[in-house]
């Protein structure tokens, strides 16, 4: 165990006493971003680069969405009390009660949990390995390779022995989108194409941009089809697409791809994944032979498809997600 | 202490602040962030389990730079959590996703960040006895198709034409 | 052909939200649940005889998941496609779109999921999916209070999820696989070394599970997801009817598989506070949905009671477990008819307070005699189902006499809450017309449906068990082993016929309880303060995670110290 990582768990430490102690909304959505970096940088140290690729990403979109959703409430507010401080009427809708921190609440909290955590660790069980505990990362390691294929067993896991579950984590994908798109509040379904939209925009920012985010693209695309071989993967790479899309965004200040094209065409390759399991995880055992089945061909074909179709699903779901939040969200009012 | 080594206690420390977190914030946002690192502490403690508490730190694949190492088999974390825990993070972000579209919603309805002002208003509204805000934007249903504010309307499209310092640079 | 239950749904979901029109997917939706209620048909006769295992995956051993198909969970997988079937063709002229058949069709792939995996983290993927899933069908119509529910359920289902992760961390630790069934044997080894060990996960996996049981301090959400008036009938008949007990089955499941440290005596005391309590909340509320939302967690304690009684060591009793296990299918079978005959009245009267509502015997005869019907049964009358399962609850134990009145109470409790329900059925009709009423073809015919299968389940209810139930019961036994077959369960066989002079005194309790209840109804609960104020409890985000906590820590000191 590296230095590295014991510096890592410091930072880590002092993120979450930040964020425990911060009060204002902003600021804790930022050290969450911090903290999702941070949480990664651990994972990859502890022996899972996918796990540490997926959370980065996946952090990275979450602060988005918690900032549109702060400003939502807080831009209303922070107007109301400017209108207030100009002497205009506020609005009464915006009480805020007194305080919002209190030492009862914070000592019943601590003196709970504490008592939970005794609890916890009074009754913690020894973690020493038994005979068994490394029975089945023995058997995935050895036979990884040969069973699915590729040399990521990460990867063989996910789309080869438990495709099962990533079908339903990907129809949860889809089920997220589909909420976002329809628990909305507006009766339109996207802006019209070619709308501008209220972005300030930095310079520095702008041009750093727009010389990474080919580079993003180019790094998604290599993910979702080297994940079989390195670290990577369908899911990590989808994210990075769409994050070359948001960058787009970002530059080109326009709405104009079709929001509800997007949508049916990820449905559509959720669809087709499904289609794809079924065939290839069960139709096939029985109708090819076994050499076939763990041929190389087949196996890196169905690697390779399965981690391209979950990352054009990913990207398409996330750029949707994406777009509904910023666009349509924030530019309303 | 209670037999536990450093690595064995700091995803539960994340665990225990969030838990404490959720059950004292009043702000909404707050209680959805205390989540993810509700989250981020089970996976942590996930993936420290796979690494078999720091000893085997070696990514489970298969390249050339990793197998031509000595006892590499013994070396690679288990490939199960990690898999677990990809899945586990996309769940985590979805259901956040969810979470925050809702939100939204709530905070349109109740015009309120704080618990204590939703919870009281909400079962003012369950009694029937809450009236929306008056406001451009109704409260309840999402508009019928065509009915609702098109949103293109509220910005103001520049053009083809436009000079380049109209386009946006710096302000 | 298992994993086929579970993506086909999947599949046709997204089929008819792409490829099919409004109008066209009422009638492909009817026909895909068809097909799905005769494959469910189909498996539910293969496996009275045997069991059947299959493995999900690149390989055909335990590295992949496990689906498991027995004799109990093949009843609830048909009890859950023909619910569906009877949801949809009461939805059959409904407005909301294709959206609902997605949501729909993806709920049932999921709850199908639930009852045959065996798979730990699988079920985990799947309650995430399913807490997703039912917080947008609960904000369907968008109404009023829809949102706060759907977003307090949303929030404390994630929460409670991510303590059956945590759990399932250290299980996974403690016996190196995923399996339910292998993770049982090595528990047992484990077991016999230093139980303490077991002490921690256990409390963190049940707690979940619990929550989603709706034990006392965590049974909040039920009320609110479901007699939310955002949701649509159909819904909240599919949420009380299976959902529940799909949760109710992980419960067995996971006692069972627990079972060197399952603490039986801690649930069946819960289990009895969670009926009594449910039953007052259920008395002190005037909406009809609400009435029927606040009695399911009262029955749901009433299962977990007897199916605890049956499981513990010194409480043994094989009538207990059976009569929680088909109180179970009939508590299915009977709310269900009521929420969806409550849907029905909305529409027709354009209200649904207790108070309000009048002369629905008059007005929609065969709805009424449905509804009556349901009520009967559900109040445990004599010849109906309800009544044979509270009488198995009641009568299998050792300890006579303080488990008899608590049934009495619980059974007066409930009694009471009907009462006040079954009085829209008489009286003079008020007049006041919904929006739509003339009663829709649909809906009548799936009322009709599913409520003459309630009657015939009453009927025959003792052939019913011991065709279903006969042979497989979850029993804590000395020597834990899996059996040849691999199952978790020990056989069980033995004759459950009624004795008809303990009938007769069923009866004629009964009937002094009725009594005794409209007496209370009519003097006590009518009008009274307190209970009006109880109604409209809430505790919050805050609250409900506080209550988690408690509920956990609760469990472990009551394993742990005792």
């Amino acid at each position: 165990m590296s230095n590295t990582i014991y510096i890592l768990f410091g930072l880590c430490l002092a993120a979450l006493l930040l964020m425990v102690f911060e009060r204002r909304v902003y600021r804790l959505i930022i050290y969450t971003g911090i903290f999702s970096l941070i949480m990664a940088g651990i994972y990859l140290f502890l022996g899972s680069p996918d796990v540490a690729m997926a959370e980065a990403a996946i952090g990275a979109f979450s602060v988005i969405f918690f900032i549109v959703v702060a400003e939502k409430y807080y831009r209303k507010y922070k107007k109301n009390r400017q209108l207030a401080a100009e002497g205009k009427e506020e609005k009464k809708h915006m009480e805020k009660p007194a305080k919002s921190f209190s030492w009862g609440n914070a000592i019943f909290g601590l003196l709970f949990v504490g008592g939970i955590a005794f609890l916890f660790l009074h009754f913690s069980p020894s973690m020493e390995a038994r005979e068994y505990t490394t029975y089945l990362r023995d058997q995935f390691l050895v036979n990884a390779g040969h069973d699915v294929g590729g040399q990521n067993v990460i990867g063989a896991i996910l789309m080869g022995y438990r495709i099962y579950d990533t079908l339903f984590e990907a129809l949860l994908l889809v089920m997220a989108v589909t909420a976002v798109t329809q628990l909305s509040f507006f009766g339109d379904y996207a802006v019209k194409q070619g709308t501008q939209s209220v972005v300030k925009k930095d310079k520095v920012a702008f041009y750093s941009i727009r010389i990474i985010s080919p580079l993003i693209l180019i790094f998604g695309i290599y993910l979702i089809m080297n994940g079989h071989i390195s670290a990577g993967g369908g899911f990590q790479g989808g994210v990075a697409v769409a994050a070359f899309f948001v960058c787009r965004y970002l530059i080109h200040n326009i709405y104009d791809l079709p929001v509800k094209k997007i949508l049916s065409m990820e449905e559509i390759v959720f669809f087709a994944l499904a289609v794809f399991t079924v065939l290839t995880v069960f139709i096939a055992p029985a109708v090819l032979q076994y050499e076939t089945l763990r041929s190389e061909t087949f196996q890196t074909i169905q690697l390779v498809s399965a981690n391209a179709l979950v990352g054009i699903k990913v990207a398409c779901g996330f750029f949707v997600i994406f777009y509904r939040y910023i666009a349509v969200e924030r530019t309303f009012e | 202490m209670f037999g536990l080594g450093f690595l064995e206690v700091f995803p539960l420390v994340l665990i225990f602040v969030s838990l404490f977190g959720i059950i004292t914030t009043n702000n909404a946002i707050k209680t959805i962030i205390y989540m993810t690192i509700l989250n981020a502490g089970v996976i942590t403690f996930w993936i420290i389990l796979g690494s078999e508490y720091g000893t085997t730190t070696l990514p489970p694949i298969m390249v050339d730079d990793i197998i031509s190492q000595t006892n590499y088999l013994e070396r690679m974390a288990d490939p199960l959590p990690s898999a677990l825990m990809i899945t586990a993070i996309v769940i985590g972000f979805a259901v956040t996703a969810v979470l925050i579209i809702i939100l939204i919603s709530i905070f349109r309805r109740y015009r309120s960040t704080d618990w204590r002002v939703i919870v009281p208003l909400a079962k003012k509204d369950y009694k029937g006895e809450f009236k929306p805000f008056e406001e451009d934007i109704p409260a309840t249903p999402y508009p019928a198709k065509g009915k609702g504010p098109i949103i293109s309307e509220y910005i103001k499209y520049p053009g083809p034409g436009l000079k380049r310092e109209e386009k946006g640079g710096v302000k | 052909m298992l994993p086929y239950f579970v993506i086909v749904p999947v599949l046709m979901a997204i089929f008819l939200f792409i490829f099919t029109s409004v109008k066209s997917s009422r009638v492909v939706a009817i026909f895909f649940q068809l097909i799905l209620v005769g494959f469910s048909g189909y498996l539910v006769y293969l496996t009275r005889s045997e069991s059947i295992l299959e493995f999900v995956g690149s390989t055909d051993n335990f590295l992949s998941i496990v689906l498991y198909a027995f004799d109990f969970n093949t009843i609830l997988i048909g009890l859950t496609t023909v619910l569906f079937l009877v949801v949809i063709i009461y939805n059959f002229h409904q407005e909301q779109g294709k959206m609902f058949w997605l949501l729909l069709f993806i709920w049932q792939a999921v709850l199908l999921g639930i009852l045959l995996s065996r798979d730990m983290f699988n079920i985990f993927v799947m309650m995430e999916v399913a807490g997703v899933v039912v917080t947008m069908l609960i904000m369907t119509k968008r109404k009023t209070r829809s949102i706060y529910d759907a977003i307090f359920y949303l929030l404390a289902n994630v929460l409670a999820v991510q303590f059956f992760l945590l759990g399932m961390a250290y299980v996974y630790r403690l016996t190196g696989t995923l399996d339910l069934h292998l993770i049982a044997e090595r528990l047992a080894l484990v077991a016999q070394e230093d139980v303490t060990q077991l002490y921690l996960p256990y409390a963190l996996v049940m707690t979940p599970i619990a929550f989603k049981c709706a034990m006392v301090p965590m049974s909040i959400w039920v009320p609110k997801a479901h007699g939310s008036p955002g949701a649509p009938t159909g819904v909240s008949a599919i949420l009380s009817g299976m959902y529940i007990k799909c949760a109710v089955y992980l419960f067995i499941t996971f006692q069972g598989v627990f079972a060197p440290v399952a603490n039986h005596a801690f649930f069946v005391i819960l289990g009895a506070v969670t009926a009594i309590s449910g039953a007052i909340m259920a008395m002190s509320n005037h909406n009809a949905k609400a009435i029927l939302a606040f009695h399911t967690v009262s029955q749901v304690g009433l299962i977990i009671f007897g199916v605890s009684l049956g499981m513990g060591d010194g409480y043994y009793s094989d009538y207990a477990m059976l009569g929680g296990l088909y109180h179970l299918v009939a508590h299915a079978l009977f709310k269900s008819t009521l929420f969806l005959t409550a849907g029905i009245i909305k529409r027709s009267y354009g209200s649904l307070d207790a108070y309000v509502v009048r002369g629905v015997l008059k007005r929609m005869p065969i709805v009424g005699t449905a509804m009556g019907l349901a009520i009967l049964g559900i109040m445990g009358a004599p010849f109906f189902i309800g009544s044979i399962s509270k009488y198995y609850i009641a009568y299998g134990n050792d300890r006579f006499s303080l488990f008899f009145w608590l049934n009495i109470i619980i059974g007066l409790a409930t009694i009471i809450s009907f009462i006040k329900y079954g009085a829209m059925l008489f009286g003079k009709d008020p007049g006041i017309k919904g929006e739509h009423p003339k009663i829709d073809k649909p809906r009548l015919i799936s009322v009709l449906i599913w409520s003459t299968l309630s009657l015939f389940g009453g009927l025959f209810g003792a052939q019913f068990i011991n065709y279903s139930f006969e042979s497989y019961v979850y029993r804590q036994s000395a020597g834990y082993g899996a059996t040849a077959n691999g199952s978790l369960l020990t056989t069980f066989t033995g004759d459950y016929m009624l004795g008809m002079a303990g009938y007769y005194e069923k009866a004629i309790w009964w009937i002094l309880s009725v009594v005794v209840g409209y007496l209370l109804f009519r003097y006590v609960v009518k009008g009274n303060k307190v209970l009006k104020k109880l109604s409209y409890l809430d505790m919050g985000i805050k609250g409900i995670a506080t209550c988690i906590l408690v509920f956990f820590a609760a469990l472990l000191i009551s394993v742990g110290f005792m």
